[in-house]
């Protein structure tokens, strides 16, 4: 490894959203933090409890997880007032001697809250932003304010792709030199191509998604009806649950073609690699998407991908990987025809080939790696004082909340006498044996 | 074996606690004792709250209002209660005695001279760990035996000592269980 002028950063990962929990902003946090980790900085991360799971817990390589005694209120997330888990997470960001706070996902009310106590507290604040979001419904309008409000004195913002920065800087009316885009990858040596477990007389084409509206499953329940009626050497494997099921069932019941659609209900991570490797052409019917995981997933084991042309995903894959559609029945069968006749006639890249290109494009290293230049840029920026924080907020319009954050700084002050910095033991550092910090820099060396 | 009362080897402190120990170095192949001892019996800010009452009390008694006088007796009751309920739960000091083939006994002493004694078998001592502990709005360490049978077992609960404590009791106590395995 180079030796130059390195910072030793101490990071709080802050979000709702962590294991046992599963799903991408989950893998997102553990697999950044891990990395980071290899790479020498100390790591902690911020959430609240999941059901018995409460108080300080260790994770790979000495990875720190707080599960704060805070009750979850509506869809995974905390209340956000703000106040009553203040001194806690003062607590923590104190005996932790945290230099920068990196919170995850817009819903995550844990996120931004402590966010705001870092940034009342002088410590270095970057965002994450991991899905789009519309202007249109009440809850949209009622996220994005809050989000707006939130980011308002937020020092750096990252978005997975550059779709999505263009909706965060919309939508949060952040500066666009806040925004960086740093894409999502995806763990390449969990998903290799086994060619043995496809089927030889069948095409099969894989579908891995939640069943819900915005993933596209009415266009996909008319064009399971239209290919299987038409082509008898075609079969579907749908994995995934939601409420669109009983439409994918129903068609199903319908039309007869109970051999050729097979639904397999919600998966287990683990299973993911095992039921894409059954497939040749893997389908993606989203309508709306910041950054398509399921895809890249797909290209590693080598599929061919057929998906709709919409939010980030032309983004996501080089033209050669990708077959993009409009987001209509008549666009997605022709691709999807167009797909079944390059597997027919072996066409297009082979897929041991395909997982070479993905792996060389993605992996969670170079992530790391660029997050580590926001990390470095960030901390060079000049403190705030409280004024000049207070009147960043003024833009958003939200006056109370102006009062909001002087009684937490009021509040902040009081805990400073009350329990001050002296009183608080800070935290040993986990240290890592000399023989795996060895092996990670060679790690690092070979990436 | 133990040192007599009162004769105290070693003794450390901070602003808030006392540590002590009467066991003599070379003894502490087999025999631990620590004690750690609250500095101030009393808080300031209760010694003020009794003040307080008991002027109010007798402002209220010369002026002789009656009307006054029977709510604030009242009030002044309900606070003396619940402030001598607090001194009845308060806790002076803990000490931990281990001794090698025998076992620990923690002894918690309240201001009020009672005391509770927890003890464990030798045989159910495994390991000594210091762990952190999300306790109310505070993350502390606290000193715990694991059990077989119980899970953890923590100690010092009350008087919940600083990290530079706990370290010199675990190393002592950690030595200890090496030398007896």
């Amino acid at each position: 490894m180079s030796v130059h002028f390195k910072m030793k950063h101490k990071i709080c990962m802050a979000s709702d959203f962590f294991y046992p929990n599963m799903g991408g902003v989950e893998e997102h946090i553990f697999n950044l933090s891990q990395c980071l980790l290899m790479k020498g900085y100390k790591v902690i991360v911020l959430t609240h409890s999941y059901q018995d799971r409460v108080g300080v817990r260790y994770m790979t390589n000495g990875l720190k997880v707080y599960y704060l005694p805070i009750k979850p209120f509506y869809n995974q997330c905390v209340l956000p007032s703000m106040v009553s888990s203040l001194p806690l997470i003062r607590y923590v960001l104190v005996r932790e001697q945290i230099t920068i706070i990196h919170g995850h996902s817009a819903f995550s009310t844990l996120a931004h809250e402590t966010m705001m106590i870092g940034r009342l507290l002088g410590i270095q604040t970057v965002f994450t932003d991991h899905s789009l979001f519309g202007f249109a419904d009440t809850s949209a309008i009622i996220t994005n304010k809050f989000l707006e409000m939130s980011l308002a004195d937020c020092n750096h913002c990252i978005c997975v792709s550059h779709i999505g920065k263009e909706n965060t800087v919309l939508r949060a009316r952040v500066n666009h030199h806040r925004v960086s885009v740093i894409p999502n990858a995806v763990d390449t040596t969990a998903f290799v191509p086994k060619l043995e477990l496809r089927t030889k007389n069948k095409i099969t084409i894989v579908v891995v998604s939640r069943l819900v509206y915005r993933k596209g499953v009415d266009l996909l329940a008319q064009i399971i009806a239209d290919v299987c009626l038409k082509n008898q050497k075609v079969q579907f494997i749908i994995g995934g649950d939601g409420p669109k099921r009983e439409l994918l069932e129903d068609t199903r019941n319908n039309l007869n073609i109970g051999e050729q659609v097979t639904l397999l209900g919600s998966l287990e991570h683990s299973q993911v690699c095992n039921v894409l490797n059954r497939g040749h052409i893997f389908l993606n019917t989203s309508l709306t998407e910041a950054y398509c995981m399921a895809i890249v997933e797909a290209a590693s084991c080598g599929l061919k991908i057929v998906s709709t042309r919409v939010g980030g995903i032309p983004e996501v894959l080089p033209p050669e990987l990708i077959i993009l559609t409009e987001p209509n029945v008549p666009s997605i069968l022709q691709g999807l025809y167009k797909a079944i006749n390059q597997v027919n006639s072996e066409l297009g890249v082979p897929p041991i080939e395909c997982h070479r290109k993905v792996q060389s494009l993605y992996n969670w290293m170079n992530i790391a790696k660029r997050t580590e230049i926001v990390y470095n840029m960030v901390s060079l920026e000049p403190p705030k004082s409280l004024g000049k924080q207070l009147r960043s907020y003024i833009p958003t319009g939200v006056y109370p909340f102006l009062l909001v954050v002087s009684f937490m700084h009021i509040l902040l002050r009081l805990l400073d006498w009350w329990i001050p910095r002296s009183d608080i033991d800070l935290a040993k550092d986990y240290k890592i044996e000399d023989s795996q910090v060895n092996s990670n820099s060679s790690v690092l060396e070979n990436q | 074996m133990v040192g007599q009362s009162g004769t105290f080897w070693k003794s450390t402190s901070d602003n808030r606690l006392v540590l002590k120990s009467s066991i003599q170095e070379s003894l502490k192949h087999s025999c631990i004792e620590y004690c750690v001892e609250k500095r101030e019996k009393f808080s300031y800010t209760e010694c003020i709250v009794v003040m307080l009452s008991l002027l109010v009390a007798a402002y209220s008694y010369l002026v002789n209002s009656t009307v006054l006088c029977s709510k604030t007796v009242f009030i002044i009751a309900v606070v003396l209660f619940i402030i001598g309920l607090r001194f009845s739960f308060k806790v002076c000091n803990e000490s931990l005695l281990i001794t090698a083939p025998i076992g620990l006994q923690l002894t918690t002493t309240y201001i009020t001279g009672r005391q509770r004694v927890f003890s464990l078998p030798w045989e159910s001592i495994t390991d000594v760990l210091i762990v952190d502990v999300i306790h109310t709005q505070k993350v502390l360490y606290y000193l715990a035996i694991k059990t077989p049978q119980n899970g953890i077992v923590t100690l010092f609960q009350k008087s919940s000592p600083r990290l530079h404590f706990l370290e010199i009791i675990y190393k002592d106590v950690y030595k200890l269980l090496e030398n007896n395995r």
